[in-house]
């Protein structure tokens, strides 16, 4: 029946829509490293993923829900981008092009294996009480965990963009993205700036590994498609814009779940791939990009 | 004179080398020391294809998998329908040159990360195409999409070492040509600055096309040929980050931009491979730390280190009594 | 006035890459001095400041400030020890308030526990910033942004102001307007070195100038001197 189609339909929008906060928050960490330090930071995704195997690490070993585990995961992630910053990435900078990304990929190598050892390459999911519920309501059947990624996506950032205008570090951040020269004529450090944003990233890289876990399973191997995605988000969105990010996270999301319905779940991320492909080819700086 | 028979000398002591490294299946010695050759061999194309693109075009290309995936399961579908395994693989090489053409298209109008991440995209695609295709052959007990390699009679790893033996080698040779052709120069200006090699009228895209299209063969050639010694592929394998990782290892530690260093850096990378094949587990860990060590530590890798020792050498003794 | 001699360059070389910039540059500053750095595009002058502020380290030579060698020193050291820098271009956070611009003026530890006292300062000598705090820097004309670059200097509680092209872009009014800004900071006790095109202007708002031509200094002197110098009527009349 037309009307059962369009409802199956609409609830497949609707669930991209959702799933596309959660790849904003994805793409966060990486465009705020980008926007600060003209560097893709290549390792994101299995940075991303770390999150998730942390939280899952807690889970099983300690029974704590994995949002819970934040309290300890966040500190953690902030330390760490602080420290691969400030001690592996600040050296790489002045020699090449190629130094911060080769050492990025030296970090997500190191990552894969050191989850595989730790976690076997079996696919494990963060699967909570809730993560499987699902809300109804007129016909529309949306999974509570996409919800929940949403609700997470929307206050991340809230949080985040308040951080960047309105306290005086964050607007230091935001100076020594939009001129790096006159931001060091203030008096600004840009050394620890940068580590201070990648710390940042970190921790929106927490939560996003945390919600990514809830909704779908995850194998060591999964930081390079987290990685896509959020290269994809940061170029369908356009960078510096977080509004950009947001609009990005959601027309990828819709993308894959369109995808998914149409072509079959095995073929939703070939969906993505391509149209971050085409963006790529076309229109480079992001369909809202400046 | 003297200098002259030194450079004989020389020459013929490295084609005798050359030669027995050729014969080395008939020389009786044990399968795997032969095998391990055959790896160096097949790893010293790729890495030398990967030192075209990254050390003398400017191109970071992390595409390589797609290039030997394509040409892996070109290779085994040929076979698979009959056609002899020379062919196969030199068909393998010109399929995945041909997909290079086809995606320059789009990604070449990235420059540096952008280019390095469009094309990180493209072997992941093709890793989740091909775990949907199946082209020929039916179904595989357990399901899955891999291949094994099947009408391969008669054919011993002789066979097959030998034609790892002449790419290794070829691919040295073709990147000696290269260096000192136009189109090295013109690499070379376009390495350095590519906006003002284009306003001073090279062609920077063709350039850029041809350096990519040749390391999709040279490198599809090798995966070929690493498969055919595999006896089976599967898209996990044939699409997987290795292939990139292992050239960018071997040519970062010998030396990127370096006629000698990929060589140097495959012989690490083989060795390493061999001291540790009891901890596969750990391979992936290890080659990480080693490649964020090197470009924290040495970033010139070998050759600039091995450089730096021999004008310490030379250098006059200060005076002082 | 103090004849204490704030800030020494002593023959430095610059290079940019394998171009050599400035060659056996040397230069004085003293205490409550207005000194003009003239010379035609390309000369040096912007390297010189350059060097000064810690944006490029020379690669021969000192620069010493109150007696300290800061060559080669962090910019943002250098700004924390009283040398604030109002770079070629004005080079504002474009998308940010005037105001978050302002208050980032005083971001080095020196400056900003005097931040409101800085923030008025700035607000009496430019009162159309204040009117103008909550707008996006990128909004305001030409001279409002020299102006809001100079406010923004100021912030960081200087001995020394470095200025870099003030008139670049401004029509003559706005440039009056600005120089006389200039005057007021001297009158607070700040010293000045800012770097000019226009031999004239140089002459007319400077106590001592220094001629620079393809990265040496060719003359040098009081103003009044100057202005007598057959090359400088030369210079005067010509540009």
């Amino acid at each position: 029946m037309a009307s059962e189609v369009l409802l199956d339909l609409a609830n497949t929008v609707l669930m991209g829509i959702l799933l596309g906060g959660l790849y904003a928050l994805i793409a966060l960490g990486l465009s705020l490293v980008f926007g600060v330090m003209k560097m893709i930071n290549v390792a994101h995704g299995d940075l991303v993923l770390f999150g998730t195997y942390f939280a899952y690490g807690v889970m099983t070993c300690l029974g704590i829900d994995p949002v819970i585990s934040l309290i300890a995961g966040v500190p953690l992630m902030f330390f760490l981008g602080f420290a691969i910053q400030r001690y592996l990435m600040s050296r790489a900078f002045g020699r090449s092009m190629e130094a911060p990304l080769l050492i990025a990929f030296g970090i997500s190598l190191m990552l894969q294996n050191l989850q595989q050892i730790l976690w076997t390459p079996m696919s494990k999911g963060l699967t909570t009480s809730y993560a499987l519920d699902s809300f109804e309501a007129g016909g529309i059947h949306l999974p509570l965990a996409y919800l929940l990624d949403f609700a997470a996506a929307a206050v991340v950032m809230l949080l985040l963009g308040q951080f960047l205008s309105r306290t005086y570090l964050g607007k230091a951040i935001t100076g020594a993205a939009q001129d790096r020269t006159a931001a060091q004529l203030m008096g600004i450090n840009t050394q620890r700036v940068y580590a201070f944003a990648f710390a940042i990233s970190m921790v929106t890289a927490a939560f996003a590994g945390v919600f990514l876990g809830l909704t779908f399973p995850f194998t060591p191997q999964s930081g390079i498609s987290f990685l896509i995605i959020a290269f994809g988000v940061v170029i369908v969105g356009g960078l510096g814009s977080m509004v950009g990010t947001f609009l990005g996270g959601m027309l990828l999301g819709v993308a894959q779940t369109l995808g998914g319905y149409f072509l079959g779940s095995t073929s939703q991320m070939l969906v993505v791939y391509f149209l971050v492909l085409v963006v790529l080819a076309v229109r480079p700086q992001g369909l809202f990009g400046r | 004179m003297d200098v002259k028979v030194k450079m004989m000398g020389k020459w013929t002591a490295l084609i005798i080398f050359l030669l027995l490294l050729a014969a080395l299946p008939l020389l009786g010695l044990p399968q795997a020391w032969v095998l391990y050759f055959l790896l160096f061999f097949v790893y010293l194309a790729m890495a030398n294809m990967w030192n075209l693109l990254c050390g003398y075009s400017g191109l970071i290309s992390l595409c390589q998998p797609a290039f030997v995936g394509i040409a892996g399961y070109t290779m085994v579908i040929l076979v698979w329908i009959g056609v002899p395994f020379h062919a196969a693989i030199v068909a393998g090489g010109v399929v995945a040159g041909a997909f290079a053409v086809l995606i320059s298209i789009p990604v070449f109008r990235l420059r540096g990360i952008y280019f390095a991440i469009g094309t990180l995209v493209v072997p992941e695609a093709l890793r989740i195409l091909f775990l949907l295709w199946r082209p020929v052959g039916g179904k595989l007990a357990g399901g899955g999409a891999g291949y094994m390699l099947r009408g391969m009679k008669g054919v011993t790893v002789t066979h097959y070492y030998l034609i790892a033996w002449v790419v290794g080698i070829g691919s040295l040779f073709l990147m000696r040509y290269i260096l000192r052709s136009k189109l090295g120069l013109g690499l070379a200006a376009i390495r350095d600055n590519d906006r003002s090699a284009a306003s001073s009228g090279l062609n920077v895209f063709r350039l850029k096309l041809y350096s990519f299209v040749i390391a999709a063969f040279v490198t599809g050639i090798a995966g070929a040929i690493f498969y055919l010694y595999e006896g089976y592929i599967e898209p996990g394998g044939a699409f997987s980050i290795q292939w990139t990782m292992i050239p960018i290892l071997a040519t970062v530690i010998g030396g990127i931009s370096t006629e000698s260093g990929p060589i140097i850096g495959t012989v690490v990378v083989v060795f390493l491979d061999f001291l540790l094949a009891r901890y596969a587990g750990f391979s992936m860990l290890i080659q990480g730390a080693i490649l964020v060590g090197i470009m924290l530590l040495a970033p010139q890798g070998f050759t600039e280190i091995a450089r730096q020792i021999k004008t310490r050498w030379s250098r006059p003794k200060t005076t002082g009594v | 006035m103090s004849e204490e001699t704030l800030l020494t360059v002593d023959s430095i070389d610059v290079f940019y890459g394998g171009f050599q910039a400035l060659r056996e540059v040397s230069l004085e500053v003293r205490t409550g001095e207005i000194v003009a750095l003239v010379g035609a595009n390309g000369a040096g002058k912007s390297t010189l400041l350059n060097a000064v502020s810690g944006l490029i380290q020379p690669a021969k030579g000192t620069i010493r400030y109150r007696g300290e060698d800061i060559a080669g020193k962090d910019p943002s050291r250098v700004v924390s020890l009283g040398i604030s820098h109002v770079p070629q271009g004005r080079r504002l956070f474009p998308d940010m308030s005037v105001l978050d611009n302002l208050t980032l003026g005083s971001y080095n530890r020196n400056a900003r526990p005097r931040m409101a006292e800085s923030l008025r300062t700035v607000y009496d000598l430019f009162p159309l910033l204040e009117r103008r705090k909550e707008q996006p820097a990128k909004t305001l004309s030409g001279g409002e942004q020299q102006m809001l670059a100079l406010g923004r200097g100021l912030m960081s509680n200087p001995r020394l102001m470095l200025l870099d092209e003030m008139s670049l872009g401004l029509a003559p009014i706005i440039i009056g307007k600005v120089y006389r800004a200039l005057r007021e900071i001297r009158r607070r006790g700040i010293t000045v070195l800012f770097v000019e095109q226009s031999v004239r202007r140089s002459l007319q708002e400077a106590d001592r100038a220094y001629i620079i031509e393809a990265g040496r200094v060719v003359l040098e002197g009081k103003v009044g001197d100057l202005r007598e110098e057959g090359e400088i009527k030369k210079a005067y009349f010509g540009i």
